[in-house]
């Protein structure tokens, strides 16, 4: 039986918006955007079958996103505040994402890096899923990676 | 898979809901009680592998009907369907000894991942 | 009231730092669980602890253990607030000797419930 984790990624990443920034989360309605991730959040889920989480956040959703969090102006947000903001948000996904893999699984701390058109890489990957959303402040988007089993 | 799965709700609308996602993810023998009490004279009665069960009932709630399975020494998959409201009590289910819980509404998928994590190997 | 709030998340700290601050409480941070140890040999006893699990040097299961071990910090109310949401790590969690269990994300009500109900509140 093939699982397909979209639908779930979804209904996490609506209630994490909605529970800590207060903002609502629809698909987008393009499947295929043009990269728009300046900021991107990975956290590995560790154990049988790895998978890592890539959670990529254009410029406007990283200030917005950390504006709303931190409840401050978006002019006094800063490049750190974007950075561990979208890190945090990156584990909620990944600690809640885990819950739904078979385990035991061990999630990693997030590595955040920042760029513009970043070509997301994941060595060795194979992309499972791909969900781009949109929010108030823009486009984000949230990839799975399974990594593969050393035999 | 052929478990039979034991699905408790008051409401006979969700039962219709959870039973056609379990039959979706390949669990066709399903079997129903509308409350705690009900439950726990059917789960009695039969050879169930899976119990799915909702948490606020009349008569038993979830909650006393897993901490009366559990009494009676067995060891079933007890999976509580929760509102988001009760999910901040979710700590009282695991002590009273559920081994999964789904928040509701969840997603036929959700309920499959979740199947298929208590229910391989 | 004191409280002690260990995450490596700066968010997070602030987030739960305000709350308390809201409720009366005199806060203090740690970005890890030895770093939260230091603190508390050096500073004034926290009647409650707000403790993340995934942290870098010594993690939040860690760390309950520690002070679970060292009587001078017997009676101390901790409360984990973490990511992890299988019922298999809230257990883990309880019986290692945290009070209480919040899952990520949380809203204010969900964090001012928990602390209510270890009776900090």
């Amino acid at each position: 039986m093939e699982t397909t984790y979209d639908t779930q990624i979804e209904q996490i990443v609506q209630s994490i918006f909605a529970t800590m920034l207060g903002m609502e989360v629809v698909r987008h309605p393009e499947g295929d955007v043009p990269c728009e991730e300046s900021l991107i959040s990975t956290i590995q889920i560790a154990g049988a079958q790895p998978v890592t989480v890539v959670f990529g956040v254009s410029a406007n959703v990283a200030r917005g996103g950390a504006a709303a969090m931190l409840q401050i102006g978006s002019d006094d947000v800063t490049k750190d505040d974007e950075r561990d903001v979208v890190a945090e948000l990156s584990n909620m996904i990944g600690g809640n994402l885990k819950s739904l893999l078979p385990g035991p699984l061990y999630l990693s701390l997030p590595t955040v890096v920042a760029g513009k058109e970043l070509g997301v890489q994941v060595p060795g990957a194979e992309l499972i899923e791909e969900v781009t959303m949109l929010c108030e402040s823009g486009m984000f988007r949230v990839r799975l990676y399974e990594q593969p089993v050393r035999a | 898979m052929s478990k039979k799965v034991l699905v408790v709700d008051d409401s006979g609308t969700m039962r219709k809901i959870v039973i056609r996602a379990l039959n979706a993810s390949g669990f066709a023998d399903t079997v129903e009680a509308a409350d705690g009490a009900e439950a726990l004279s059917v789960f009695q009665g039969s050879e169930i592998g899976l119990v799915l069960t909702d948490w606020n009932m009349p008569n038993k709630s979830g909650l006393d009907l897993t901490r009366d399975i559990r009494a009676l020494g067995s060891k079933v998959p007890i999976f509580m369907i929760t509102t988001e409201a009760e999910k901040g009590r979710v700590v009282e289910a695991i002590q009273a000894g559920i081994t999964d819980y789904l928040t509701k509404p969840f997603t036929q998928e959700a309920l499959q991942a979740k199947l298929e994590k208590y229910t391989q190997a | 009231m004191r409280a002690m709030i260990i995450d490596d998340s700066r968010p997070i700290r602030r987030i739960e730092g305000e709350i308390l601050s809201e409720l009366g409480f005199d806060t203090c941070d740690a970005c890890h669980g030895k770093e939260a140890l230091e603190r508390l040999q050096e500073g004034p006893r926290p009647d409650v602890i707000l403790v993340d699990w995934n942290m870098p040097e010594m993690d939040g299961l860690e760390f309950i253990k520690a002070v679970r071990d060292d009587a001078r910090y017997s009676g101390m109310v901790i409360l984990m607030v973490t990511t992890e949401t299988e019922p298999e790590q809230m257990l883990r969690a309880l019986s290692a000797g945290a009070d209480e269990y919040l899952m990520k994300p949380f809203a204010k009500d969900g964090l001012v419930d928990k602390l209510k109900l270890v009776g900090v509140v």
